[in-house]
């Protein structure tokens, strides 16, 4: 997706938001009960036409493939053949449209991430995957379903070298990766994050969707650039956005990165510098999954919502400085951590909630399931009631998406996941729930 | 007790016997357990021993499925008895022979000293290698053998053979260093450490480099003594200070602590890699005897 499509998001997030004025106060967390809070949320399954199996280690992605007004929605999977898209048909249903994106016959993908974004600019989104094993891949689209490959195995100029050295580099790879204007010169680019060591490449496009040119020592964390020197040599990222987080108009870069939630500012020009000032260095690296960004409190800047493997959900407030600032912990009964996470205003009350994924217990194999927790706008966060959502049984999640999916003006989820380590459903064991999933917002509804 | 009590009740005019009986009495109640435990005690030491020669003998006779079921069930839940049985033939020795001398009890702790001979398959030629040893033995639903590789995890010898007081003396010097630990007091936590890692790494440096974890208080199981060399069994919980890890909680760790004396006092050893003296004993110590 490219900047001028992305910062609507951004602004209808303002907006939705209401831009009140900043208390300044910590997070703190209430009961339904004690907040006395509207209606509970209403969610409905509509996964007729997704699939019912797989290990979908992507995070969804919801867009208008094909211009029709009407959401869809992609996936990336492991042990998988190739990306998918479903095109919606804003009831709930989806119908596959994933003609040319099949790359492996032997169930030989792993996971990763995938974004969208007119790439030779014929008005038609087109597709960038970044595959865990074998780097980006992109696919221009036809506007129709149809999907012509363009790049394979896209990777950075150090793995082509390295392998030459040692047989087997570690600098091959995308875990994740996004698509932007990061040089603003009217051409897509690609940012991938490399999914063991290397850090970030960014890949300057010319709007062919075939040549990409590496940049060098742009200020992102890279294997000749790196945060600190460590043996990672830059690292990865589990997964990151380009969003304009400081709104003087150009992308920037905010990662669940390997050493920490960061943010690098963009500079229009294709440079970045480092902007993450109270962002945390955990003594363990890689905690740190989803990542999101909104006005929680309504103070005009755009905070950051990332997914803690230990912690569970974590709030940074940006101050006006842009410096970050930890809230207390908004789900002090979460144990088990969270990988997953998201932000819309799911009760239409004009405050951001938070929607996450993650486990209750810190218990081997524990279970994965979707909660809730609704904002106020003044940093406080209700532990909401969504009882058709799976708060329990699920496998990993590996990430939720939102948009308004049957356009009733509430947003949906969806949701990626996998089987429970241990269930096998090819062999017979119970599957509850498909691992692509979509939850329409009901919320409301019966009483409009 | 039915004896004891037989003696008590005696009728009233046999006073001056019955003052004599009440001793009598006394003495026979207080000595009874200890006649019927020392009794036990030899029973269970019987038994015991025989069940270590019985252990020996299936070693010695290769009959590995027989030695299986003398594993805990926690041991046994590790590896099925075929998969046992086929790591312990694949073992580059057998056993000849194995005498069990001597077989000590403390508590739910068992020692048999076990003197053996093995000699190594691909030379049989060779006469064979004999070496001797405490093999500790846990009592749980009965007596079962401490496996090799968790063997660390206990004295290496019965009490008896061991000298009381300077043991004493080093769990006093562990449990300090622990208190220490556990009050952040980090100075002094580095003044236990070896002299060898002082004169290589400063306090600062000490400081700078700590994980960052808590402790806290230490609860000391055992120390064992074995000329300067020192070990202690430490209970203690470590909770991480980094609020990113916040829900980790404290986790209870047991550690085997190990001292070394110098210039008659103990000093906690640290794993240095940087340090060459420790890597040659590191080296040196990938010798492995059965």
């Amino acid at each position: 997706m490219n900047q001028t499509a992305k910062l609507p998001q951004v602004l209808g997030l303002l907006v939705l938001s209401g831009l009140a004025a900043c208390t300044g106060k910590p997070a703190t967390v209430h009961t339904d009960a004690s907040a006395g809070q509207s209606e509970r949320l209403r969610f409905v399954l509509a996964a007729s036409g997704l699939p019912q199996a797989g290990r979908w280690k992507s995070t969804p992605v919801f867009t208008d493939v094909n211009a029709d007004g009407l959401i869809d929605l992609a996936g990336y999977p492991r042990l998988g053949d190739g990306a998918q898209v479903w095109l919606g048909d804003g009831a709930g249903g989806w119908t596959d449209a994933s003609q040319g994106l099949r790359r492996a016959s032997d169930g030989s993908t792993c996971g990763g991430g995938l974004d969208f974004g007119d790439i030779d600019r014929d008005g038609h989104l087109d597709m960038a995957v970044g595959d865990h094993c074998t780097g980006t891949f992109t696919y221009l689209g036809d506007g129709r379903g149809h999907w012509r490959v363009t790049t394979t195995e896209l990777n950075p100029e150090i793995f082509h070298t390295d392998q030459v050295a040692s047989g087997a580099s570690p600098f091959g790879g995308t875990e994740q990766l996004a698509v932007g204007d990061v040089n603003e010169d009217g051409f897509l680019d690609l940012v991938t994050a490399g999914s063991d060591r290397g850090g970030f490449s960014v890949y300057l496009g010319d709007g062919s969707g075939t040549t990409w040119t590496e940049t060098r020592k742009d200020g992102l964390p890279s294997h000749d650039d790196p945060e600190v020197i460590d043996p990672e040599q830059g690292g990865w990222a589990t997964k990151f956005l380009l969003r304009d987080i400081d709104d003087d108009g150009h992308l920037d870069v905010v990662a669940s990165y390997y050493r920490g939630p960061r943010v690098w500012k963009g500079d229009g020009k294709g440079g970045w510098r480092p902007a993450s000032t109270g962002l945390p260095t955990p003594s363990i690296g890689g905690i740190f999954w989803g990542i999101t960004v909104g006005d929680t409190n309504e103070d005009g800047r755009l905070d950051l919502l990332v997914a803690n493997e230990v912690n569970g959900p974590e709030l940074f407030l940006q101050n006006a400085n842009g410096s970050w600032q930890r809230t207390p912990d908004v789900a002090p009964t979460l144990l088990g951590g969270a990988r997953a996470i998201a932000l819309a205003d799911l009760d239409a009350d004009g405050h951001l909630d938070m929607v996450f994924a993650g486990r209750l217990k810190r218990i081997k194999n524990a279970p994965y399931g979707v909660f809730v927790l609704r904002g106020n706008g003044r940093g406080q966060w209700t532990q909401t009631d969504a009882p058709e959502l799976p708060t329990d049984g699920l496998g990993t999640v590996w990430g939720i998406a939102v948009a308004d999916v049957n356009r009733d003006g509430r947003p949906d989820l969806a949701i990626n996941t996998q089987p429970m380590r241990g269930v096998n459903p090819d062999k017979g064991d119970h599957r509850p729930l498909p691992y692509v999933q979509v939850w329409l917002n009901t919320t409301g509804a019966t009483a409009r | 007790m039915r004896l004891s009590r037989s003696i008590v009740c005696l009728p009233r005019r046999a006073r001056g016997l019955r003052v004599a009986t009440t001793v009598l009495s006394g003495l026979l109640c207080a000595l009874l357990p200890w006649v019927g435990s020392a009794v036990r005690a030899d029973d269970e030491a019987g038994l015991l021993e025989q069940r270590v020669k019985a252990f020996w003998d299936a070693r010695v006779a290769a009959d590995y499925a027989e030695e299986y079921r003398f594993l805990s069930p926690a041991d046994r839940s590790k590896a099925n008895e075929a998969k046992f049985v086929e790591q312990k033939e694949k073992r580059p020795y057998r056993w000849v022979n194995a005498k069990v001398s001597e077989v000590a009890i403390s508590g739910d702790l068992a020692w048999a000293h076990v003197q053996y001979e093995y000699r190594m398959i691909d030379i049989p030629d060779t006469p064979p290698t004999r070496n001797a040893f405490w093999h500790v033995w846990q009592r749980l639903d009965q007596w079962h053998p401490i496996p090799k590789g968790t063997r660390a995890a206990f004295p290496s010898r019965p009490p008896h053979l061991r000298p009381a007081a300077a043991e004493a003396e080093l769990a006093k010097r562990v449990g300090a260093f622990w208190r220490a630990q556990a009050a952040g007091d980090w100075e002094t936590v580095y003044r236990y450490l070896e002299p060898g890692y002082r004169a290589r790494v400063s306090l600062d440096a000490f400081i700078a480099n700590r994980p960052p974890v808590a402790y806290s208080s230490a609860h000391i199981e055992w120390a064992e003594v074995l000329g300067a060399r020192g070990r202690a069994k430490v209970a203690v919980g470590i909770r991480p200070q980094d609020p990113s890890l916040a829900k980790l909680g404290t986790k209870q760790l047991v550690k085997i602590d190990a001292w070394v004396k110098t210039d008659g006092q103990w000093y906690r050893r640290v794993k240095d890699k940087t340090d060459p003296q420790r890597a040659a004993e590191n080296a040196a110590r990938k010798w492995v005897s059965p």
